[in-house]
């Protein structure tokens, strides 16, 4: 008998979704926009000079939002060189130390960066002339999202993987195959 | 003495399996406090280094490599190169290396190469009756192409930490990565040929029908190096050209792509871009605070003083440089060793994207090398093999990869004839 959803796995499963959302949305985003600037090179469209600077701001906040959907996927890059059993009391205390670090460093990109945010708050960007603060705060909130994804994964566990369906099997002469496509899931990034 | 404790302190952290951008970031935030720094001077430096329009290149290519590999291309690169050496006896092996050279041309990333033709290419191969561990071996080292010929996530993390331009890296990326699948070629044909006979008969028709079904894949790259010679485009917009052409041919053309597919695929390649992009975001101040207590040119005298032959010190960079890539991952390893070596350039007299053309193809030589070669990993999981077979069994590739690494350093034409070229 499978368990119902406690609210707190309904929270986490929402929390995840918004971030799904939110990256992709940015990235067609920012996709629509590079676009627009390409084409009004040769066809007059709109007027461009808004179209870098909203671009680049659309990265850094990508940068924020896809972090925390790694955070909770687990999936940022790690060296994994020391091969110590996880349920071993060495391997309990390394995960406390490692668990440790990356909650200073979530606390400190949250803290500092809402101070430096804060302190941009009169400077005015080049081309749109709006204040920097609107790609600064990605810092403060970049931190929370990747503190509540920290907790997430802790308390509640591994969200759903994305899974990319294959064209289905493959051919390559003679032999069929089935196509991996967990591969891309694990195939690091570089 | 701080640089090193700096640098100690992020290895430390990294080997009990702290992420490498956290650890990074607290080691600089702990490095600076330390120092005395203001922490609004790491932040401005953090922002600079990701706030870039050339970077916007990072999701476009991942994006396509995903577009692309859904989209039903790599099965008819595939098929491609099969009709063109599948009759060459042990020709599979040299599919596998073929494929990947035309589809380093389509794809972003070594890792996107490795699931695209891995996933086909080694369970083919095994069932035509190749030693698993050699057709592991095969992908990984052959799967290292897809970050040196364009377009490249790679080569622009590299633009973005060195400054250069992501076009003329991409230009000098050509050369480089089809000197690694030439000789990549010749060792697995002549590996290849004493385990298994050809496996498919030679035929115009096919390969005149196969070509026909590619021919889509074989214009992106094509397009991509002419528009950025004739300056018709930047890198960047290349990308967001190459997102529209991959769309229009994985869902229009060649119907594989559903519109779930699609937005998969931007859930994952925006997670991507958050992980590479955070790594760069810390990685800026990191190699700021290292620059700021002189470590660079601590390095660099130090290399300069050990001979009076460039020469000497160039070999002497480059095992380095294999070493370092054993032990850190690729982009991690470039984001930390490309500000401390930059200076050395101007010393030894080499041109800036010769010297990072250099520190590419060595520190990709670590992926497929242990303790922390992921292609291989990964090849050698698609193969079913213990680590250590794969192991054995990359090792003469190995060589071949560290003795193309030697090529391109002693050959800089290799590398900046083509960017000469651009208008």
């Amino acid at each position: 008998m499978t368990r119902a959803p406690s609210r707190l796995d309904q929270a986490w499963r929402l929390y995840v979704r918004a971030l799904q959302v939110t990256v992709a949305g940015l990235l067609l985003l920012v996709i629509g926009i590079t676009l627009t600037n390409v084409l009004n090179r040769y066809v007059d469209l709109v007027t461009v000079d808004w179209t870098d600077e909203t671009a680049r701001r659309i990265l850094v906040w990508m940068t924020f939002v896809g972090g925390a959907l790694a955070v909770a996927n687990g999936s940022h890059l790690r060296i994994d060189t020391l091969s110590v059993d996880a349920d071993s009391r060495a391997g309990k205390v390394l995960r406390w130390v490692v668990g440790g670090v990356s909650v200073v460093f979530f606390l400190l990109l949250a803290t500092e960066g809402l101070r430096f945010a804060v302190a941009n708050i009169d400077r005015l960007s080049p081309a749109m002339e709006i204040s920097t603060t609107w790609t600064f705060a990605s810092g403060p909130i970049g931190g929370l999202l990747f503190l509540l994804a920290f907790l997430g994964r802790v308390l509640v566990g591994e969200p759903d993987p994305i899974r990319i369906e294959e064209s289905g099997a493959v051919d390559v002469g003679a032999v069929d195959v089935e196509a991996d496509a967990d591969v891309v899931e694990r195939g690091g990034v570089v | 003495m701080e640089g090193v404790a700096l640098i100690g302190v992020f290895l430390v952290m990294s080997a009990i399996g702290v992420p490498l951008a956290y650890a990074m970031g607290v080691s600089t935030l702990a490095a600076m406090l330390w120092l005395d720094i203001p922490l609004t001077a790491l932040f401005s430096r953090s922002f600079a280094g990701i706030d870039s329009f050339s970077l916007l290149a990072i999701p476009f290519f991942i994006f396509v490599g995903e577009l692309l590999t859904g989209g039903g291309m790599s099965q008819r690169i595939i098929d491609f190169a099969n009709s063109l050496i599948g009759w060459v006896k042990g020709g599979l092996g040299l599919v596998n290396v073929g494929g990947s050279v035309l589809f380093a041309g389509v794809s972003g990333s070594s890792a996107a190469d490795t699931a695209a033709i891995g996933g086909v290419m080694i369970p083919a191969m095994k069932k035509a009756g190749y030693e698993p561990g050699f057709a592991a071996a095969v992908t990984a080292s052959s799967a290292t192409i897809g970050s040196l010929i364009p377009p490249s996530v790679l080569l622009i993390i590299y633009g973005g930490i060195s400054g250069l331009s992501i076009g003329d890296l991409f230009l000098a990326g050509v050369l480089p990565g089809l000197s690694v699948g030439l000789a990549l070629g010749i060792i697995t044909w002549w590996s290849g040929r004493k385990q298994v006979g050809a496996q498919v008969p030679f035929s115009m028709a096919n390969v005149w029908r196969t070509a026909k079904r590619s021919i889509l894949a074989g214009v992106l790259p094509a397009l991509l190096v002419y528009g950025i010679l004739e300056g018709l485009f930047t890198a960047t917009e290349g990308g967001v050209v190459a997102v529209v052409y991959s769309l229009v041919i994985g869902k229009l053309v060649y119907r594989e792509l559903t519109w779930s597919m699609v937005g998969r695929m931007a859930i994952r390649t925006g997670e991507l871009t958050g992980v590479l992009l955070l790594l760069l975001f810390v990685a800026t101040s990191f190699a700021w605070v290292l620059a700021f207590v002189g470590l660079p040119r601590l390095v660099v005298d130090a290399l300069v003083g050990l001979s009076d032959n460039p020469r000497i010190i160039l070999l002497v960079v480059i095992g380095f440089l294999l070493v370092f890539g054993m032990f850190v991952e690729t982009v991690a390893a470039a984001t930390i060793i490309t500000p401390v070596l930059l200076p050395l350039g101007p010393e030894l007299g080499l041109d800036p994207l010769h010297l990072g053309m250099i520190i590419i193809t060595a520190l990709l030589v670590g992926t497929v090398t242990p303790p922390v070669g992921i292609l291989l990993y990964i090849c050698a999981g698609l193969a079913d093999v213990g680590t250590g077979q794969a192991v054995r069994a990359v090792t003469p590739f190995l060589a071949v990869l560290a003795l193309v690494v030697v090529v391109v350093a002693f050959v800089p034409q290799l590398t900046v004839w083509l960017p000469s070229l651009a208008l």
